[in-house]
């Protein structure tokens, strides 16, 4: 693992980017998405969070902004969270070869496992039923509740600057966790009501304009 | 079925799959599981706890193995490709329509309201992985007189260590790979 972090905060994050070639950004682009993949459980947003850390506070390619609208376009588009997420990071960092890299990286490591065990699926499932081996992802989970909720506070630091956002972010919450609802549901609800409360900024500043 | 029958219909499902991953085990059981359907219900339970367990995206997972079921090899990756071919088209139509129409009012207001569903979404996810770490089973939100129990069961170690990663991740540059492994070994040992 190459442990080159001297990237600090002090330099513009695209600068990183900028020394680097198209291709050479995304052999690194399918190399870390394969190394991401192969060792988060628990998907999509675990590999999400992995990959703000890889990107934003290990590289420096992408800012906080970047990851914000990242998330914002995983989740609005259909589609397997993970491999939305490494498109959308591929394609601003490389173009279209960036988008494919980092794809086959983030399907590659799954398509290798799985065939390697699906051959062997009661031995597997034995093994994963060990104490030890529970355990284990036990603590790894655990580890993904804190990686998760370290990408929600810096999303948080970002998003909450109105009262309308603590609405929706809370209710986006308690309708999915509590009452179940479908997060198709939440986000075309949320998508509605930040377009109403859009619209009626804009005609309240035209209105203030022609007085 | 088919090799292009196979790629196909997941191709289907990655245009379906709205939300998350979280909605493509229905999806794939109303359509592959069944008496004159692919996968037989025992296949598809097995299936699916495995893909969760494993590293990986999880509906990738599962999409490589029913593949992998049908068609070998072959079929895991076309299975594969299926479901994410459609990603890959709209998620740049998407960051170019972002991108293009950034000041436009419908996009300025799409993101007002979607950045903090997205936060409440990502800290939802975050109660799912703690509902399958910290805690025993699934949070009783709408039985108060469950709660007192509930909370007695967290597990101690499995709490530290996600206060730990937190505060790690929050005040230093670690690797979270590092913390992943160690987490994995701490948990072997305490979390039984």
């Amino acid at each position: 693992m190459n442990q080159s972090t001297d990237k600090t905060d002090a330099a513009p994050p695209s600068a990183a980017v900028c020394d680097l070639s198209r291709w050479k950004i995304s052999w690194i682009l399918f190399l870390s998405y394969i190394r991401i993949t192969s060792l988060v459980l628990g998907g999509g947003y675990a590999i999400i969070a992995a990959a703000q850390e890889e990107f934003v506070r290990r590289r420096g390619w992408l800012t906080e902004e970047d990851v914000l609208e990242m998330i914002t376009v995983t989740q609005t588009v259909p589609g397997i969270l993970a491999c939305n997420s490494a498109v959308y990071v591929g394609w601003k960092l490389a173009g279209l070869p960036g988008a494919v890299a980092a794809l086959l990286g983030a399907v590659l490591p799954s398509l290798v496992i799985i065939v390697a065990i699906a051959a062997a699926i009661s031995r597997v499932q034995d093994f994963i039923s060990r104490p030890a081996v529970r355990g284990a992802f036990i603590g790894l989970i655990a580890c993904i509740v804190g990686m998760v909720l370290a990408t929600a506070v810096r999303m948080g630091k970002k998003v909450l600057r109105e009262p309308l956002a603590y609405i929706i972010a809370a209710g986006s919450l308690i309708g999915m966790s509590v009452f179940r609802i479908k997060p198709a549901v939440l986000i075309v609800a949320a998508i509605v009501l930040g377009i109403a409360a859009q619209s009626f900024t804009a005609l309240r500043r035209r209105g203030g304009a022609e007085k | 079925m088919t090799l292009p029958g196979l790629y196909l219909i997941f191709f289907k499902f990655g245009l379906l799959c709205f939300g998350g991953g979280y909605i493509l085990i229905p999806l794939l059981q109303s359509e592959l599981v069944g008496a004159d359907k692919p996968l037989r219900p025992q296949e598809f339970a097995d299936l699916v706890s495995v893909a969760q367990v494993t590293p990986g995206p999880i509906g990738i997972n599962t999409a490589t193995y029913v593949g992998f079921t049908q068609q070998g090899i072959c079929g895991a990756v076309l299975a594969t490709f299926g479901i994410v071919t459609p990603t890959l088209v709209l998620v740049i139509l998407a960051a170019n329509v972002l991108k293009r129409y950034h000041e436009s009012i419908p996009i300025q207001g799409f993101l007002r309201g979607m950045r903090p569903a997205s936060l409440g979404l990502v800290l939802a996810a975050a109660l799912i992985f703690a509902e399958m770490s910290v805690f025993r089973g699934v949070i009783p939100w709408l039985k108060p007189e469950l709660w007192w129990g509930f909370l007695c069961g967290v597990r101690p170690a499995a709490l530290a260590i996600a206060a730990a990663t937190l505060a790690i991740l929050w005040k230093t540059r670690c690797s979270f790979i590092y913390l992943l492994l160690i987490s994995a070994v701490l948990g072997a040992f305490l979390c039984r």
